[in-house]
């Protein structure tokens, strides 16, 4: 294998392999129809490597960070896919009730959009060690020192980040 | 390490660092992962409950533990929760957590769609599990739904409309998480991390997720017919269609096996690396055999077909037989990576060793029943049930507690207990062997899968008897493994762990336990990746660096 192996060839060999045994079978004379669901497969697998070529050629898509911290509207398109679906079940009122998610969501998730070059908020790492005292935020000058942490560590990610962007991944 | 910066976020709404809203909304890969973990362990146990169930009113011939209706249920809800809802979110979560921080990666790609895929599933998980609650009760045409018996001529339950539709939800899920970490691990990786310096649990995700993308529409097609079929009935007293459902479901059915089986192969690989103090072996072959074994296990689905008499039958049976190459391989490199090392026998290396022998059982009898004459003899029966519960329970299990006590420090900091561990994973193979070994005999001898009871006359009585006997065994296992999570929580003070407590081989081990939100940050930058185990690169380096010249 060459030491430079691109992904976009880790897809397409991955299916162009599984085209080999579509054509296998063919010789071994299954039923079109089931071929060609297989083949369906196979096209599937070559969308997903025509969006890992594009992917890479994609410069403002390169490294680019535009997701907020916090996102709920994962829930809340997931909530009014499973009720649209519920509806099928239940009656179509249902399908009405998802509405009100889906609207939901579709104004959080442009909110959750960060403008281009503004740095991401990072999580709160989870730890069950807590390891500075809880409770109290601590006076003013305890304010201040963390909000000049906050701000230096910040820089410091923001300009970590830029250099990794600049920097093309191999 | 509780970093509280929020750095400029003008617009949007803002972090939270209260629970549970700062998990429940976050665009953090570690932590969706941590949730689908949750989840599928909790379902687990659920999952489990049922089959002790099940193997409680086998446990003697004509038994009335439970109804005839209820073990119907009870085995379609066991089998089809354990696969769509535990071990195959199990097995993609494993790959959200680590892909990135393997590959150097600060986040997944497309966070919030990873998010979405985690709460379609859980959405999805509570609507199947709320057909209990139904007047009809849960689904009960077992984990494959077959038709026409799924059809709503057959099955009039709500139970089975809410089955289709949370496994549609869920599965649709895992079909966005397996994207995004797909995306994560081919276009997001860390200057220096070339494809061939991706370790191989990463690899092994990469096969895993060309399967997801490739094999699981397939299923929400097939769901989506079973839908249609139970507004219409009708369509299934034609044969295309239910020879059809069964193609949809198979060509599904046979890579999500492998699905279930390859993140925790990876996971053995890591762990069989590091206690042998090696770098894994075989590494380009294992990478190779890897993706040709995900694409040969899309070509296989018919082995299931066999009695149906409408299948090619040489055709999947050859290319089943074939699957035999790159499961050799990658025994071959586990093997290599072990024999002659000094090896450390840890908890996570326990069970990733016992995963060797067990899975071999669950392979090698899964090649017997890929051979259409043995099928005809097998089908439908205890030796197609031993057979499988080698792969995902003797098998996929083994591998998930391997990872699982590996990676565990990582996640949170602390270390799992030993003594527990130990007694855990004694008890599990005592349990797994005792409950699933006599499946075989009872198969051979003739018992059919999926019946509720036998007769006194029929002789499957001590067979079982011992079955039984092992699940409750298992069942021991499991409460130890709750007690061990338990006490090393509670006792969390005494039980920190560094950040690489195992001396691995791989980035994650570079960064701090738990990795800050970006995964790796000034104090834990990442390190000169020189190969798929930079660190072992750099202890390497290190070491010669002292000797004197
Ligand atoms: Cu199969």
């Amino acid at each position: 294998m060459n030491p430079a192996l691109k992904p976009v060839l880790v897809v397409l060999g991955w299916a162009a392999f599984n085209a080999v045994l579509v054509l296998l079978m063919l010789v071994y004379g299954e039923n079109a129809l089931f071929i060609g669901m297989y083949g369906a497969a196979v096209g599937l697998a070559l969308l997903v490597a025509g969006a890992v070529f594009l992917g890479r050629r994609d410069p403002a898509g390169q490294g680019r960070r535009t997701v907020a911290v916090a996102s709920q509207s994962g829930l809340l398109f997931a909530l009014a896919a499973v009720l649209a679906g519920a509806g099928l079940i239940f009656g179509y009122w249902l399908t009405g009730f998802a509405i009100i998610p889906l609207l939901a969501a579709l104004a959080r998730q442009r909110k959750e959009v960060l403008p281009r070059g503004a740095a991401p908020a990072a999580t709160e790492v989870s730890t069950l060690h807590s390891q500075r005292p809880q409770g109290g935020d601590g006076g003013p000058v305890a304010k201040g020192v963390k909000a000049a942490t906050a701000t230096v560590v910040a820089a410091k990610a923001a300009g970590w980040w830029r250099r990794r962007r600049r920097s093309s991944r191999t | 390490m509780t970093s509280r910066l929020t750095a400029t976020e003008p617009p949007g709404p803002q972090p939270t660092h209260e629970p549970p809203r700062s998990w429940l909304a976050s665009t953090d890969h570690k932590r969706i992962a941590i949730l689908t973990l949750g989840t599928a362990l909790v379902l687990l146990f659920a999952m489990g409950g049922l089959a002790l169930a099940m193997r409680t009113q086998l446990a003697q011939p004509d038994s009335d533990f439970v109804q005839n209706d209820t073990y119907n249920q009870l085995f379609t809800m066991h089998g089809s929760g354990m696969i769509y809802l535990v071990i195959t979110p199990m097995a993609l979560a494993l790959g959200l957590y680590l892909v990135p921080l393997q590959v150097g990666s600060p986040t997944v790609a497309a966070p919030r769609t990873t998010m979405l895929g985690y709460w379609l599933y859980v959405l999805g998980a509570i609507a199947v599990l709320s057909g209990f609650l139904t007047a009809g009760g849960a689904a009960k045409e077992g984990w494959t739904a077959y038709t026409p018996l799924s059809s709503a001529r057959f099955a009039p339950n709500v139970g089975t409309d809410l089955w289709i539709l949370g496994n549609f939800a869920s599965s649709l899920g895992m079909i966005l998480i397996a994207g995004t970490v797909l995306w994560t691990v081919l276009l997001k990786r860390a200057r220096g991390m070339t494809m061939l310096r991706v370790p191989v649990f990463s690899w092994a995700m990469v096969a895993t997720n060309l399967m997801v993308l490739a094999a699981f529409p397939s299923l929400l097609i097939a769901l989506g017919l079973l839908a249609v079929g139970r507004m219409s009935p009708d369509v299934f007293s034609s044969n295309v269609w239910n020879i059809g459902y069964q193609h949809l479901f198979w060509f599904y059915g046979h890579p999500v096996v492998y699905v279930m089986f390859f993140p925790f192969v990876g996971a053995v690989a890591e762990v069989l690396a590091t206690f042998a103090r090696r770098r894994f072996f075989g590494y380009k072959a294992t990478v190779l055999s890897l993706l040709a074994f995900a694409a040969l296990s899309m070509s296989v689905w018919g082995h299931h077909m066999f009695t149906t008499g409408q299948v090619a039958d040489d055709y999947y049976s050859l290319t089943s037989i074939a699957l035999l190459v790159p499961a050799g391989i990658e025994y071959f490199a586990m093997l290599g990576t072990i024999i002659g090392a000094r090896l450390r026998f840890s908890v996570p290396m326990l069970f990733a060793l016992a995963f060797i022998p067990q899975f071999l059982v669950g392979g090698l009898t899964g090649i017997m029943v890929a051979t259409p004459v043995l099928d005809y003899q097998m089908q439908d029966s205890y030796f197609v049930v031993a057979h499988f519960h080698y792969t995902l329970a003797a098998g996929s299990l083994f591998g998930f507690f391997a990872g699982f006590y590996f990676w565990f420090p990582k996640a949170t900091g602390i270390m799992l207990g030993k003594g527990l561990g130990h007694v855990h994973f004694w008890l599990m193979v005592v349990g797994i062997n005792a409950t699933f070994l006599p499946m075989f005999w009872l198969g051979m001898e003739g018992m059919p899968r999926r019946v509720a009871s036998y007769l006194p006359t029929d002789g499957f009585g001590t067979l079982n008897f011992i079955s039984t006997v092992g699940s409750w065994v298992l069942g021991v296992a499991m409460l130890a493994f709750a007690a061990n999570l338990v006490v090393s929580i509670v006792r969390r003070r005494t039980r920190r762990a560094a950040d690489n407590p195992w001396e691995a081989h791989t980035l994650e081990w570079a960064t701090s336990s738990p990795p800050p939100p970006l995964n790796f940050d000034a104090a834990h930058p990442l390190p000169p990746i020189t190969s798929f185990t930079p660190l072992l690169d750099l202890r390497r380096k290190h070491v010669k660096d002292r000797e004197p010249t």
